[in-house]
């Protein structure tokens, strides 16, 4: 289903190892409609060719959903932190560059190790710490309208984006980022998560914390999600100053 | 009790010495800046006065001089610690992020020259301090220029430096609240730009 000869030019940055020299190559394709980048990189795992006929390895990349809900497609499209799947070429136009986040390890080409994420997520205690195998009757109530404003914070799919945008984060910097912040603030707000509130704010005070946000607030511009997440980081300072006699009292 | 990280400490201490004696110095100052539009004898009156101050020189170091000296040692630490990206993230907060760091060196090394001019000239040559000195700084008009792009800088880290502070310690978290917050913070920092500037203007009439 190709439509005249409108041709999609892919400037993708490769790297074969960690080690490695990153090197750009192109990729051209024919035009469909609805393209996403995804479908342009499984255009090139059929052939993988680069623009002047060469035979090259297949570009390695990860993607999960397809729907904008796992993070792991997340990548820099013509220079800005989004996710494949949802990055429409109806949207980027004919000329296109891929690259890795730059803010994590790069494991191949497209594919970086994001589990500094998770280490975050452990470090504020993003969970209820409730685990019992005895029933220990119903959960406390909450109002509808704290589930609605919870949920927003809820569909963090921990992408990576925020990190990636935040000219605070980069290798001269140990800044922890907007989402971990964001994840202590939903666990604060929570009646079930309120027992471990005060070890959550001691965490985001520790070095890299939430005292290294510098407000650049790129990372509420960069949320596939929209999740106000300088609302949240006002909201753990804010948390932080009113207990800060009792932070360090035990 | 447990120890408090000293990342905590030194970045809230930056905090607290540029909204509280920095910038309670930054108002005094316009403020007395602004007796040189009730001209000479006015001006040197308010010198005179402040000169006068029961231990001036002791509140000039703790309360002015070393404040300003953490802020931006402490200051040049945040810009190493920084990468700038407004230009592949070009939004308007962002561009405030890199400002915030470019008038803060500027602030620096123009407070550096400030004092050169004034107290160090006191002190190396016997160059009084008033209002005829500041007039013959700012007729020459490298200098003028140098002060009037300085005190723009000035009053822009000062501005954008307290919204920081607001948010920073949580006095204002929802958007609407920041937004407000926002607005006067750049009243604030216009109000004292134009007392900074008219001065200047005056003196270089």
């Amino acid at each position: 289903m190709t439509t005249g000869n409108r041709i999609i030019k892919l400037k993708v940055k490769r790297q074969e190892c960690p080690q490695a020299k990153p090197r750009w190559e192109e990729f051209h394709m024919p035009y469909r409609p609805y393209m996403n980048i995804v479908i342009c990189l499984r255009e090139i795992q059929k052939d993988p060719r680069t623009s002047d006929g060469k035979l090259t390895t297949p570009v390695v990349w990860e993607c999960g959903c397809l729907e904008e809900v796992c993070g792991v497609c997340t990548m820099l499209v013509n220079g800005k932190v989004r996710q494949a799947c949802s990055a429409l070429v109806d949207e980027l136009g004919d000329e296109i560059t891929l690259e890795p986040m730059t803010k994590f390890p790069i494991v191949r080409d497209l594919v970086v190790d994001r589990s500094r994420l998770f280490a975050s997520l452990k470090r504020v205690r993003a969970w209820i710490p409730f685990n019992s195998a005895k029933d220990i009757g119903p959960g406390p109530h909450i109002t509808p309208q704290q589930q609605q404003k919870d949920y927003v914070l809820s569909t963090c799919f921990s992408c990576g984006s925020c990190l990636e945008a935040c000219p605070q984060v980069n290798e001269r910097s140990n800044f922890i980022g907007a989402m971990p912040v964001n994840q202590a603030r939903l666990f604060n707000d929570h009646p079930l998560g309120k027992p471990d509130a005060v070890k959550r704010l001691r965490a985001l005070v520790e070095d890299g914390g939430i005292e290294d946000c510098g407000n650049a607030q790129n990372c509420v511009r960069s949320c596939p999600k929209h999740i106000p997440l300088v609302d949240s980081l006002a909201e753990m300072n804010r948390q932080i100053t009113r207990s800060l006699f009792r932070l360090f009292h035990d | 009790m447990t120890k408090i990280p000293l990342s905590f400490i030194l970045k809230r201490l930056h905090s607290i010495t540029g909204f509280l004696p920095i910038a309670a110095f930054l108002i005094e100052h316009m403020i007395s800046n602004f007796y040189i539009l009730r001209g000479p004898e006015a001006y040197n009156a308010r010198i005179e006065l402040l000169s006068n101050l029961p231990f001036v020189t002791f509140m000039e170091i703790g309360l002015i001089a070393l404040p300003i000296l953490y802020h931006a040692g402490y200051g040049f630490y945040i810009v190493l610690t920084g990468k700038d990206n407004a230009s592949w993230y070009p939004y308007r907060q962002n561009w405030f992020y890199s400002f915030q760091r470019w008038t803060g060196i500027l602030t620096f090394v123009y407070i550096l020259f400030h004092l050169y001019q004034t107290k160090g000239s006191e002190f190396l040559y016997g160059k009084e301090v008033n209002y005829a000195r500041m007039a013959e700084i700012m007729h020459v008009p490298g200098f003028l220029w140098f002060y009037l792009i300085s005190v723009t800088a000035v009053m822009f880290h000062f501005a954008n430096g307290l919204w920081g502070v607001l948010i920073g310690w949580g006095a204002v978290t929802a958007p609407a609240g920041r937004r407000i917050a926002g607005w006067i913070c750049g009243l604030a920092g216009l109000t004292l730009y134009v007392m900074g500037v008219s001065a200047l203007l005056t003196l270089a009439k």
